[in-house]
């Protein structure tokens, strides 16, 4: 290594700054940046108000078994319920969950241990699907297993404003642009994917049609079996429920939807894409299921008209609380101290999207909403200067935790991801970011006529 | 995710309808700003160290390290001459090369590798005309491109690392699992085994295994807002390749004969990784973005307006204006924009070599109203590695770019100018901007 240690490049412009010789010898400033962290003041903040927004924990897969099974040469393994109901292992993980927070905001102060009490203080919301509705009512169990918890949700029939605003009537989505929009971010040319994602449409498709994953030449798809990697990624415009149609990418996100489930819902390793996937290879599949939340919910233009109104709302629930004022499109009261709301992995998406929030936790791909995972926003008071602070986390149960339903404590946590908030956090090692900033930023980022403040 | 969405191919033709119906083109260019990346090239580091990387040596090319190939500056003149062909089409040059040369504007990094680019596409595009590209000495900082070195733009060290961390949860080291398969490829390019090889070989005697450094999130340099550890020798070792394949070496020599190009492509998600976290961070995007942004936009204002403003490139009569830098400042005006594309063969959001961020300013010829259009245009690979002539009719492949927050919902994802302003008003940092011409 001596020999980068003497070579250094004079020159600024190097294609890739960060190969820059220097960065070599900064391996020695960890020792440097562990000092940054140390000199952070002390954290005198307390909690005031949690927002939780997180997906509903495992489920079976979305498309019903005779659907999939024309994906792929061996049947599907059952969950034991039907397509896209929270399986049983799903319900204990959620309370486990649940479980988890009761601890931790307990450890805040914002629990007391009297659970039919602090039930007053709590407002829970799902969506409108048996598996969100039943997750939420899960976590409340694990949460305030005392309480009688009441969770609110439209009826099935009906659309919840916070997570469908276009079905509501809320927002108006315009089927063009969103169609422009996303064909703006792939040249016009959905079918470019096929080649970015090669290598990950080939893992796919050696698990569904059952070859080794580097087979020269790959397997032929076998009479009657629908190749999905070989349907043509064409984006079209969309139906309700669904900004853009994306054409192939559609089947193969149906067709990897039950593999991370197989593995979290802890059926054996043989029925977790019978067997021909690792735990990386699973994540690995989620990379063609990221690629379809982030078109359809992280698209600048898609995720200002489906995430606004839940972002206003998460926004205006915090300054309900801070201010103690009853507030217009707030959820709960002055009073409400955690808000659960449980909805899809494309809804917590295209909040991230609208706030341009990344997270990465050890086992996912970047962004990945992972079963029972939620996006976490503390409002915080600083008690020398009264002043409020939001803190942004992403926090979810392992892939390994969810499929040992491992019991969760503060010392054996689940996985969490500080989050910055880009435009508003300041730089210390908890990301805080002003409460005043923070309803700045939400309101570049809102588009307030697909806000309900009323 | 949900099923009907199988039903819903039917729903292709209603779309064709859709595209159908866009009424006709009737914008004459105005002004265009190629926004593009330097030519094929030697590799940034040195065979002396890549060797430490890797089994086999690597290749050498016609050029010592980091300098433009000799085949990297024939395609930039290709590249040059097909923006001769489309310009003319376009009204914007006339085929008098010298007097064209009057409306136009290069700018480039000061080092040789840009410089030559610059001279090559220019040798391109007008190749009667005495070339004339405007760039700093190599021990200044072009404001434009360099906004930090040359003091025009403050980087809060804390803040860069804090904002990247931030997107990482504070765990970086957490990419090696979510990038196992990338890393996996490039270990085994480099160390000369088999991909499906299990277990996987130790590292070679001697040689340093690039994908075992751990990742951190440090304090940066004047050059790099963060110190990425691990990864930035990871994507030194694996910088070569593309250009293996884009120079035209022998396919025995691209990636010593175990990569084909989707396996390139492959491997430059990690190279785009560290773009992303360097230069699409918002934070980063801000304060290293801001001022060639600003640039941009007023060398618009100008042409639309006619009169010559501060901050602006060139003068109100520039029609072409050619900045040639790093693909780390064509990733950062896209991520201050939130820009994507993709192009065939490349993995999205990917600044190949000459590879250009292109915005049209045109006019309404029935309204008089200004619009942009943003695109990016590149030659695919194997254009690169042919050293294909690129025609109207064999053109490199262009993606358009829908610009959130501006563009319309039409075929060519029009943004008028006056939102094209307001958007940049906001997307920029004020203090990160300079006036000067």
């Amino acid at each position: 290594m001596r020999h980068i240690h003497e070579k250094k490049h004079s020159s600024v412009a190097l294609d890739l700054r960060i190969m820059n010789t220097h960065s070599l010898r900064l391996v020695t400033l960890a020792v440097f940046c562990g000092s940054f962290l140390g000199a952070q003041s002390v954290d005198d903040t307390e909690l005031k108000q949690v927002i939780i927004f997180g997906r509903h924990n495992v489920r079976a897969p979305v498309a019903d078994n005779a659907t999939l099974n024309r994906f792929s040469v061996k049947p599907f393994p059952s969950f034991g319920v039907d397509p896209g109901i929270l399986t049983d292992n799903g319900a204990k993980l959620e309370t486990i969950l649940g479980g988890y927070y009761r601890l931790w905001l307990t450890k805040e102060g914002l629990l007391t241990g009297n659970d039919s009490a602090d039930a007053n203080f709590v407002y829970f919301r799902a969506n409108i699907l048996e598996r969100t509705v039943e997750s939420a009512r899960r976590f409340a169990i694990g949460l305030l297993p005392a309480g009688g918890v009441n969770v609110n949700s439209y009826p099935s029939n009906e659309s919840d404003p916070l997570f469908d605003p276009i079905g509501a009537g809320v927002a108006g989505l315009d089927p063009r642009k969103a169609l422009a929009a996303v064909n703006g971010r792939l040249g016009d040319n959905g079918q470019s994917l096929t080649a970015a994602y090669a290598s990950d449409l080939a893992l796919v498709r050696s698990v569904l049609l059952g070859y080794p994953a580097g087979q020269v030449p790959p397997l032929t798809a076998p009479a009657g079996v629908t190749d999905v990697a070989a349907i043509p990624i064409d984006i079209t415009a969309g139906t309700p429920g669904l900004p853009v149609n994306v054409g192939g990418l559609m089947p193969i996100a149906l067709a990897v939807d039950p593999f991370v489930m197989e593995y979290a819902d802890g059926l054996p390793l043989s029925d977790v894409g019978w067997g021909q996937l690792s735990i990386d290879g699973v994540s690995q599949t989620t990379r063609l299921y990221n690629l379809v939340i982030d078109i359809e919910g992280r698209t600048p233009y898609l995720a200002g008209v489906q995430s606004s109104n839940v972002a206003s709302h998460v926004v205006r629930s915090m300054v309900q609380a801070a201010t103690g004022n009853a507030l217009a499109g707030a959820l709960g009261n002055p009073s409400t101290k955690v808000i659960v709301l449980v909805a899809s992995d494309n809804n917590i998406g295209g909040l991230a999207g609208l706030l341009h929030l990344d997270w990465l936790l050890p086992g996912y791909q970047p962004d990945y909403c992972a079963p029972g995972g939620a996006l976490v926003f503390e409002l915080r008071q600083s008690q020398s200067t009264g002043e409020y602070i939001v803190r942004a986390s992403y926090i979810a149960q392992t892939l390994d935790q969810l499929r040992n339903r491992t019991v969760l404590t503060l010392v054996a946590p689940p996985a969490s991801a500080p989050v910055f908030v880009p435009g508003c956090s300041t730089g210390n090692a908890t990301f805080d970011c002003s409460l005043e900033k923070f309803v700045e930023v939400a309101k570049r980022a809102i588009e307030p006529r697909f806000a309900q403040t009323k | 995710m949900k099923v009907h969405a199988l039903r819903l191919s039917t729903l292709a033709l209603f779309c064709g309808s859709f595209l159908a119906a866009q009424p006709v083109d009737d914008t004459t260019l105005k002004q265009v700003i190629l926004f593009g990346r330097h030519g094929v090239r030697a590799p940034v580091l040195d065979n002396s160290v890549l060797n430490k990387f890797s089994a086999q040596p690597f290749p050498v090319f016609s050029v010592s390290n980091v300098n433009l190939t000799i085949n990297g500056a024939t395609n930039e003149t290709l590249f040059g001459a097909y923006y001769r062909l489309w310009l003319t089409k376009e009204g914007l040059l006339t085929g008098n090369d010298s007097a064209d040369a009057a409306f136009v504007y290069f700018r480039a990094i000061g080092t040789p590798l840009v410089i030559d680019t610059a001279k090559a596409f220019w040798v391109g595009m007008l190749p009667a005309a005495s070339v004339n590209v405007n760039y700093l000495p190599p021990q200044d900082s072009d404001p434009l491109f360099a906004p930090v070195a040359a003091g025009i733009a403050l980087l809060h060290e804390r803040m860069a690392v804090a904002a990247v961390n931030g997107r990482l949860g504070d765990s970086p080291q957490s990419l090696t699992s979510a990038y196992a398969s990338e890393l996996a490829l490039t270990r085994s390019i480099l160390f000369g085994y088999p991909i499906s090889q299990t277990p996987a070989p130790a590292a070679p005697t001697g040689k340093l295994d690039v994908t075992s450094i751990p990742i951190h999130v440090a304090a940066g340099n004047p050059n790099v807002p963060v110190d990425l550890g691990g990864l930035s020798l990871v994507i030194g070792a694996i910088d070569p390749f593309a250009m293996e394949y884009a120079d035209g070496m022998p396919a025995s020599d691209v990636g010593w004969g175990q990569l084909t190009a989707a396996g390139i492509s492959q491997i430059t998600r990690l190279y785009n990784l560290v773009l992303d976290l360097e230069f699409r961070t918002p934070y980063l995007a801000r304060v290293q973005s801001s001022n060639v942004a600003s640039h941009i936009l007023r060398s618009m204002l100008q042409a639309a307006t006619g009169n010559p403003m501060t901050g602006a490139l060139g003068n109100p009569s520039t029609k072409v204006i050619a900045l040639i830098a790093s693909n780390t400042n064509i990733t950062g005006l896209a991520g201050l924009f939130h820009l994507d594309w993709i192009l065939p063969g490349y993995q999205a959001d990917t600044c190949s070599p000459d590879g250009a961020l292109v915005f049209e300013l045109r006019q309404s010829q029935s309204t008089g109203e200004y619009i942009v259009r943003a695109s990016y245009v590149a030659q695919t690979m194997d254009q690169l590695r042919n050293r294909t002539v690129l025609t109207l009719t064999a053109p490199p492949a262009g993606a358009p770019v829908f610009i959130p927050g501006c563009s319309i919902r039409n075929a060519t994802f029009d943004c008028p100018l006056a939102h094209f302003v307001e958007l940049t008003k906001r997307v920029i940092d004020p203090n990160s901007v300079d006036l000067m011409n």
